[in-house]
């Protein structure tokens, strides 16, 4: 059995919506899914569309991960495109994870191009790391809407603050040049919330506020 | 003529600045002046610890809150932190209420943090802004305040023992009812303290202690000039203010917390016409009548005022003459004045109109702590740029700060559409959306609309 578990995101003091990770039910657990592959395109959005339609009124975006070969297969944009039709009052944001995984650049911006063009969002996760470069995020911009900064990628470094805040300065100013929203996620403590004050993020999420947690669904997916 | 209209406006913006630092604040003047009303020494219920209450409540929250709201206005809350350390300077150095001189400050702090911000920022090293940040916030605080303390409140202090002589002195000539025509303005701008403590109240003491009664006890305290402006408002008046003026009668005249109806006033600089001449028709009929007080009325509320009336017949009805006459004056005019208090508006519509080129205001907007309406604000006026769209300014604001909505188009949420109506009534349209992120809305609208 998979289910969506939601973690949350806030705009200033709004619950905005949810970032939603994909979980499998396997020995009395859940856990990140073996084998991704073995889910369809279609399994994926029925349950992305049974997940939103479970949410409560007032949350306005949900976010799925996708690595590149799912970012760039033909049947996740067709299906997601289907998804963002039936769930219209919800808006729906394919994250690009970082992880590098053979995809070129042309391949990522004509898989973007077409999310866009079905009114999905594309955000490049993890701004900075792996593939997610500057070279990927400017040949990408004209199609993304936003990026994520990751927080959590500096919590185990020394001079944690220092190291930081030049990082969310560059990737706050990419955001403003390229008129896409900024995302920060991975917030776990007050520091971190003092230090990432200063670079206005849209969007924040992380363990400082939630953690998270299943959404159950009411139909069988 | 030029000239003439040009000063208007500057008069008016001013009045609009001073109002839009009391209104928000107004819920911290009617809890003083209530506690006032309960423990103050000729309250209800008198008690010296609450009284003390009731003083720091006047003397630091009042004006550090105005402060505040000034600074915040021009600086945000980067401006909004400075003007409060300033403000602190400013009551430091004067003993009278310091109102008026935060309502100085306040915006003056918050126009200074906000040039320093744009013109260093740029200079800072990447890693150093927050700290930054704190330490010029702190010594720009330190610098305002010391303005405050050393520039600022004496010249305060000047003005208002000015007004004061200045009252003194048409007192002294024996024509006390035109006392009301340097009083009423001053009361509305919160010069008045110098007035009272320094000239009528002592004089008003002595008086009462010779002859059982004083007419100086009704000069300031008298609700028939504010209680006039706000009956006209209440019944010629549009928008917000028509709809607050009943509720804000009854605790000005009931409750005895004169400030509510000065920013009625201070949004339309002409109003002090009417306040005047209310003021000087009360002292009138109280001096024809030989009317007086026993003892000084805190706070002005009419229960106040005739429990200090000297028990005859003949007082109670002299009191309620007077007060009846300056209401009547002081409505008439202000009704007399209404309709240039229309074209007031019109003329501020017409000011933004050309302030954005005639450009359509498009407000996108929410409740405080919603991030969304800036995200959806952002998203609508990309649309808007992408379809070749001119001549249109987005705006993005809390629904309870909405201000310069007349001929706006508003967005907001479905649920919230009523809650804006009542806000902004002056609105071209309220457009509800359900989803700030991905209104069709959006899609739709085109400035012909």
């Amino acid at each position: 059995m998979i289910r969506f578990w939601g973690q949350d995101k806030y705009s200033e003091r709004e619950l905005i919506g949810y970032e939603l990770f994909l979980r499998e039910y396997t020995d009395g657990q859940w856990r990140f899914p073996k084998d991704f592959g073995k889910f369809t395109a279609q399994e994926f959005a029925d349950l992305l569309i049974a997940t939103i339609e479970a949410l409560p009124t007032g949350v306005q975006l949900v976010s799925i991960n996708l690595d590149q070969p799912e970012f760039i297969d033909s049947s996740y944009i067709e299906e997601l495109g289907r998804a963002q039709r039936v769930c219209s009052d919800m808006q729906i944001v394919v994250e690009l994870t970082e992880r590098p995984a053979g995809a070129t650049i042309t391949q990522l911006i004509d898989a973007a191009s077409a999310y866009k063009l079905q009114d999905l969002w594309v955000c490049l996760d993890d701004v900075g790391t792996g593939a997610n470069q500057i070279d990927l995020v400017q040949a990408m911009s004209p199609y993304v809407m936003e990026y994520k900064f990751a927080l959590q990628n500096y919590h185990n470094k020394r001079d944690f603050a220092t190291l930081v805040s030049p990082q969310l300065q560059f990737w706050r100013e990419q955001a403003e040049i390229n008129n896409v929203f900024f995302v920060i996620e991975g917030f776990e403590t007050e520091t971190d919330l003092k230090v990432a004050a200063n670079y206005h993020a849209e969007i924040v999420q992380g363990y400082y506020y939630a953690r998270p947690h299943l959404i159950q669904i009411k139909s069988q997916v | 003529m030029q000239k003439n209209a040009r000063f208007r406006r500057h008069i008016i913006a001013v009045g609009d600045a001073l109002s839009d630092m009391v209104m928000p604040n107004i819920g911290a003047f009617i809890a003083w002046g209530l506690m006032l009303s309960m423990f103050g020494k000729t309250g209800w219920f008198p008690n010296t610890d609450l009284a003390t209450l009731v003083t720091n409540l006047g003397h630091y929250l009042l004006p550090i809150m105005i402060g505040y709201t000034g600074g915040k206005m021009t600086g945000g809350q980067r401006g909004g932190l400075v003007a409060s350390i300033a403000t602190l300077g400013l009551i430091t150095a004067m003993q009278d209420l310091t109102l008026l001189g935060a309502m100085i400050i306040g915006p003056l702090s918050g126009w200074i943090t906000h040039y320093m911000d744009e013109e260093f920022r740029r200079h800072v090293r990447q890693g150093f802004e927050l700290i930054v940040n704190n330490f010029s916030a702190g010594f720009l605080g330190i610098g305002m305040s010391l303005v405050a303390y050393f520039g600022l409140a004496p010249i305060i202090s000047w003005m208002s023992t000015a007004l004061a002589l200045a009252a003194n002195w048409l007192i002294n000539i024996h024509l006390i009812p035109l006392a009301n025509v340097i009083v009423e303005p001053a009361k509305v701008l919160f010069l008045n303290n110098a007035i009272n403590h320094g000239l009528l109240n002592p004089l008003g003491k002595e008086q009462a202690a010779h002859l059982g009664q004083s007419i100086l006890f009704l000069i300031e305290t008298n609700p028939g000039p504010g209680l006039g402006i706000l009956m006209a408002y209440a019944i010629f008046g549009s928008g917000t203010p028509k709809r607050s003026a009943p509720a804000a009668i009854v605790i000005h005249f009931l409750g005895g917390i004169h400030e509510i109806y000065f920013p009625y006033v201070l949004k339309h600089p002409t109003m002090f016409l009417a306040v005047i001449a209310g003021g000087v028709t009360g002292t009138f009929t109280f001096n024809l009548l030989d009317i007086g007080l026993r003892a000084d009325p805190a706070p002005g509320s009419i229960i106040s005022i005739l429990l200090l009336t000297p028990p005859s017949l003949h007082s109670y009805l002299g009191v309620l003459a007077g007060v009846a006459a300056s209401t009547i004056v002081s409505f008439a005019v202000a009704a007399a004045l209404m309709p240039h208090v229309s074209v007031e508006l019109k003329q501020r519509t017409t000011d933004l109109a050309a302030k954005n080129n005639g450009a359509l205001h498009i407000i996108v907007t929410g409740t405080a702590g919603m991030g969304s309406p800036a995200m959806g604000a952002r998203i609508l006026q990309n649309q808007l740029q992408q379809r070749g769209t001119k001549n249109f300014s987005v705006t993005t604001e809390p629904i309870s700060e909405l201000h310069d909505t007349r001929g706006a188009i508003i967005f907001v949420r479905n649920d919230l559409v009523e809650l804006v109506r009542d806000q902004a009534p002056d609105a071209q349209d309220i457009i509800g959306v359900q989803n700030y992120l991905r209104a069709e809305q959006y899609r739709h609208f085109s400035i012909a609309h």
